[in-house]
């Protein structure tokens, strides 16, 4: 993936943004084992408090609420009722927290309305996940700490991956992934640079880009397009793909590119319906695909590790960052450096 | 093959499965949407061989 950066950066004109990105991104494999190693007990304390209350409520924001989106629906496969909601949603409309375990996710620890939920969950066990020691959330809950300190680089890239590898750590000590397969997904590191760059080239070329996935797939494009839009600084629309059935469709035209996240199964399966909106609106079709089966006709596939969980999902990480990053050299001459907001945001 | 443009004074390599998969891209004009490439293709040879072609 590095001589895909080295290529695209030479369209910025100011590279500091994207240096500070590629120095997140390229600590994260390192970073995730060091955080199983030394959080390893708070991590399992967590999956068993889990296990004992089965009724999960995850706030966040931004990215960390679509990560957050991705484990609640990891473990509701072995029936636990678990919830993600963004927290500035919890903090105007609440909903009931009794016998609830409570999940802050916070890369900085101080993003405002993620703190501000904080005296509501006084009479609740409270935990978080961070990467900054001594931030508001580590001090007030008990605090899953990732390794390698707070994110510097704008756009959620290593935050996000640790996370990600967090909940996947306490999906494993909820019986539902062996650790061994944990160290593949973050092992797995993209081989086919031909498939990224007409990929690539295909974003660049399209007015419209339309992001698009199920179940934890759909958090998933949720992150692509959220880092598209802060890194290239253009829209870029993302549904749950049943949703984008549900009218959006008609958006589709030659001049937009569909960009799905394909995983194992029968949602997979369902996936092979884009080859009919493909072929009759013209649209260019990228997959980035961990299904194991038949490519989509007509598409650019980009091949993932087939699966269909969490663990699929972190193994998927830099792959798709790679191709918001690469895409976004395209079209923002200083990828990497907010024009409007800032790292973490503490004000509403 | 391996064609190479230059874009203000530094090399963007293109391998000839890439340079032939952008022309699929293009439709009566050769004209991506991307803030650099417009100049990249005005430019150097390689936007003229598009265009020609």
């Amino acid at each position: 993936m590095k001589q895909l950066f080295e290529k695209y950066k030479t369209l910025l004109t100011d590279e500091e943004g994207l240096k500070a990105i590629e120095a997140e991104m390229s600590r994260q494999k390192e970073d995730a084992y060091e955080t199983f190693h030394t959080q390893k007990t708070v991590i399992s304390e967590m999956a068993a408090a889990i296990r004992k209350t089965r009724n999960v409520l995850l706030l966040g924001m931004g990215a960390s609420h679509f990560v957050n989106q991705i484990f609640a629906f990891q473990i509701r496969k072995m029936g636990i009722e678990a919830h993600a909601i963004p927290a500035s949603e919890f903090l105007y409309d609440p909903i009931p927290v009794d016998r609830k375990v409570v999940i802050l996710t916070s890369q900085s620890g101080e993003s405002v309305e993620t703190i501000k939920c904080l005296p509501s969950l006084t009479g609740n066990t409270v935990y978080s996940v961070t990467l900054t020691p001594d931030s508001t959330i580590t001090k007030q809950t008990r605090s899953i700490i990732c390794a390698g300190g707070g994110e510097k680089a704008y756009a959620g890239t290593r935050s996000v991956t640790l996370t990600l590898a967090t909940f996947a750590f306490a999906a494993e000590q909820l019986g539902q992934i062996k650790f061994e397969k944990i160290e593949r997904a973050i092992e797995f590191e993209q081989t086919d640079l031909a498939a990224m760059e007409k990929a690539v080239w295909t974003l660049f070329s399209k007015h419209s880009i339309i992001a698009t996935g199920r179940s934890l797939f759909a958090p998933l494009s949720q992150l692509f397009a959220l880092g598209c839009e802060e890194l290239g600084t253009k829209p870029v629309l993302c549904n749950e793909t049943g949703m984008f059935r549900h009218g959006p469709m008609e958006i589709l035209d030659s001049d937009t590119a569909l960009v799905v996240f394909r995983q194992e199964g029968e949602l997979g399966e369902l996936c092979t319906s884009f080859e009919s909106a493909q072929k009759q609106s013209g649209c260019a079709l990228i997959v980035l695909d961990s299904s194991g089966l038949d490519p989509l006709k007509n598409a650019i596939t980009i091949p993932c590790p087939t699966g269909l969980d969490i663990n699929t999902v972190l193994g998927m990480m830099t792959t798709f960052q790679s191709l918001m990053v690469a895409y976004a050299c395209g079209k923002n001459p200083r990828t990497g450096l907010p024009r409007y907001g800032s790292k973490v945001t503490v004000s509403e | 093959m391996t064609a190479t443009g230059s874009y203000t004074g530094k090399f963007f390599p293109l391998s000839s499965e890439l340079f032939d998969f952008i022309k699929t891209l293009s439709n009566e004009k050769f004209m991506v949407d991307i803030h650099a490439i417009p100049a990249f293709f005005h430019n150097d040879p390689i936007s003229s061989r598009l265009r020609s072609e």
